[in-house]
């Protein structure tokens, strides 16, 4: 069995981190066209508090509430006081911006947390079931199962709320949503702290397995980040599925191809399917009346 | 009109000359002005942590030894550039220790490619010595490096003695598993050569730098029937890596090497990482040599809030042996004076925190001896020390 359940399991759980941080990207990305670059770090920072919380004795499930909390506040503050005040339509200024945030929330990591990687807790540690020799804990199956959850909740509050609708209607055209009366600059705040909170879970998820340190969610962003543009970059079931298929695929291509071409032949495979499809799997065209 | 352009002119000799004198007066050689030595570091990025505690040991034994009176009743200051482990910014910082700060030698560098990058304009152009990188490749010996003098087992020599101990575990059937650039996987050749030459049966695993998910790597390795894994990686990726060889069973002994004798590994993977061995560059911080006791105390007194660790004592041994080195010096302390003082120094004693050093002209690889160290019980436990049958101890 075994060597291919392990890689299909662990697949699975790194994939959902990845979805939701994709999920978190592409949230953001629709509603106010920035790719927020600052997003690693701002998760990092926002667990780093959290755990510094259950360090002096909060219990670690309302650190993950904190966490998740200083996410979505952080995301907030980036999206008023650095994206906003730049405009729209200003894609490489807000990328240049994000960044620059990116490095700025780094430094306050590394001068207040240090750089040394620090042991991060489980929300459950222990093993939950024996797959012959191997052991799947409870925090794998609380990975995948709040991932899912979280974006069952997230595709209702699209599909099935009155926010939702004025989100989906931001996303098509933030003039016309203007002129429907929806407040768009509400809408993206919304956003940011949506997105930012649904990141923050996916690195509250993943940090016990990578530590915590400044670029701890670096090579989870690289990774869901693929997983947006396999998916399609304004689509989240693309974000969902692409995050899911990096997951797997990366593991499937260390088990059976090579290990150090890992990378290499989940890249081969993303640039194959956006030869095909530009707009990822899920992604649509947007045309415009000229 | 005349006295107006004689005056400027006045003005102008004056600054100049003033200027002059000053310059000379801050020169490297200057009995009142300060020490200086820098060091290019990570202070930033990927490798801060090491770069960071690489300072701070540094700092705390300059700091210990200008408290004491300095070398000759000069204080060192110890002056460094943050390259974010980047050799293209290497460069730019050494230019400015170089030509704004004036060092006088660079002490305990961080970085293979970094050092690279570095050595045509500061050992080539600037003649100013590099002393004890952290990092290297054989042929930083084998070649002619004049100014080059290493303290740090490189990274080959480190996993050739990590091979040489599986050996003399009795290992028959090793794994090597490497991250896949060019200097790791000489690095596993090293560490295959004493396993070969002992009659075991080694076999390699290349894995990319950076990687997260270990569960498919690990999941791979019983198919190698190892009794031995050899792990060349960074810490971050050791700890991964045993947990995840907990979590699937995987009974085998695992090795490193100095990078990874820190904290990290056991603040990350706890107990899953008990029974790792690596070889360490220094004596265990918590070994009561006089100069272990001494770094303790330093760290107290000058670096309460960083950890007793590996990464900060082999640096603080880097500058207490430099400034063995330096103390010798009769009259002035240039770059040139200290270059000529580091090939002919030999019996250098960092009470005890390393063997004693031997440089010369001929053999800039001053270390012959390295420390074998296990995790037990979440702590680093002194096993002994193992010469280097390359290197220094060739």
């Amino acid at each position: 069995m075994n060597e291919f359940y392990i890689a299909l399991v662990s697949g699975i759980s790194y994939g959902a981190v990845y979805s939701l941080v994709g999920l978190g990207l592409v949230i953001i990305f629709r509603s106010t066209e920035v790719m927020n670059f600052a997003l690693a770090p701002m998760v990092v920072f926002a667990c780093a508090i959290a755990s510094s919380a259950i360090e002096s004795g909060v219990p670690v499930l309302l650190g993950l509430v904190i966490a998740v909390m200083v996410g979505s506040g952080s995301g907030v503050l980036v999206r008023e006081v650095v994206v906003r005040p730049l405009g729209s339509g200003r894609l490489f200024t807000a990328v240049a911006a994000t960044l620059g945030v990116s490095l700025i929330v780094e430094q306050i990591i590394a001068r207040q947390w240090g750089t040394r990687p620090r042991s991060f807790p489980p929300l459950w540690d222990g093993v939950v079931v024996e797959l012959g020799s191997y052991r799947v804990g409870y925090q794998e199956l609380l990975t995948v199962g709040l991932a899912t959850l979280a974006m069952v909740l997230v595709g209702y509050l699209f599909a099935r709320t009155p926010l939702g609708a004025s989100m989906r209607t931001v996303a098509e055209s933030a003039d016309t949503a203007e002129l429907l009366g929806i407040n768009s600059q509400r809408v993206a705040r919304v956003a940011w702290a949506l997105g930012m909170g649904l990141a923050t879970l996916g690195g509250f998820l993943i940090l016990p397995s990578v530590g915590l340190w400044p670029g701890a969610i670096g090579a989870i962003f690289f990774r869901a980040m693929a997983g947006v543009l396999l998916g399609g970059i304004n689509s989240m079931t693309g974000a969902v599925v692409g995050g899911l298929l990096i997951g797997v695929l990366d593991n499937l291509a260390a088990m059976y191809a090579d290990p150090s071409y890992r990378d290499t032949v989940v890249f081969s495979i993303l640039f194959l399917v956006l030869l095909f499809r530009p707009q990822g799997m899920f992604g649509h065209t947007a045309y415009e009346r000229v | 009109m005349r006295k107006i352009i004689l005056t400027v002119v006045v003005v102008v000799a004056t600054a100049l000359t003033s200027a002059a004198c000053g310059a000379r007066s801050s020169g490297p050689g200057d009995s009142n002005e300060p020490i200086k030595v820098g060091a290019w570091l990570p202070l930033t990025g990927a490798a801060a942590d090491s770069g960071i505690e690489t300072k701070t040991g540094i700092d705390a034994f300059f700091k210990q030894l200008n408290d004491e009176g300095g070398i000759g009743g000069r204080d060192v200051e110890f002056i460094v550039g943050d390259d974010a482990y980047d050799p293209q910014q290497t460069l730019q910082v050494a230019r400015r220790l170089v030509q704004q700060e004036n060092v006088v030698a660079f002490l305990g560098s961080f970085g293979t490619a970094n050092a690279e990058a570095a050595f045509p304009f500061v050992l080539d152009q600037s003649e100013v010595p590099i002393v004890a990188p952290i990092g290297g490749v054989r042929e930083w010996y084998t070649e002619d490096h004049p100014g080059l003098y290493l303290m740090y087992p490189t990274t080959v020599d480190a996993f050739q003695a990590a091979g040489a101990w599986a050996a003399e575990d009795g290992a028959k059937k090793v794994l090597i598993l490497h991250w896949d650039s060019e200097i790791f996987k000489a690095a596993a050749d090293a560490a295959a050569e004493p396993l070969t030459a002992a009659g075991a049966e080694v076999q390699f695993m290349p894995v990319k730098i950076g990687t997260a998910d270990y569960a498919p790597i690990v999941a791979q390795i019983p198919k190698y029937g190892p009794d031995s894994v050899v792990v060349i990686s960074g810490s971050i990726e050791v700890a991964t890596y045993l947990k995840e060889s907990k979590r699937q069973g995987l009974e085998v002994r695992n090795y490193t090497f100095p990078q990874n004798v820190s904290l990290t590994i056991p603040n990350l993977a706890g107990a899953d990482a008990d029974g790792l061995k690596g070889i360490s560059a220094v004596r265990s911080p918590l070994l009561d040599e006089p100069g272990i006791v001494k770094y303790r105390e330093a760290m107290a007194k000058y670096a309460p809030d960083h950890p007793i660790d590996y990464t900060s004592l082999q640096a603080y041994a880097y500058a207490y042996a430099f400034a063995e080195v330096v103390k010798g010096i009769d009259g002035e302390i240039t770059a040139e004076t200290i270059n000529t003082a580091f090939e002919n120094a030999e019996g250098i004693n960092t009470g005890g925190i390393l063997s004693p050093l031997k440089f010369s002209s001929e053999d800039r690889f001053g270390v012959d001896t390295v420390f074998r160290n296990e995790l037990v019980n979440g702590k680093w436990v002194d096993r002994g020390e193992a010469r280097l049958t390359t290197g220094g101890g060739r």
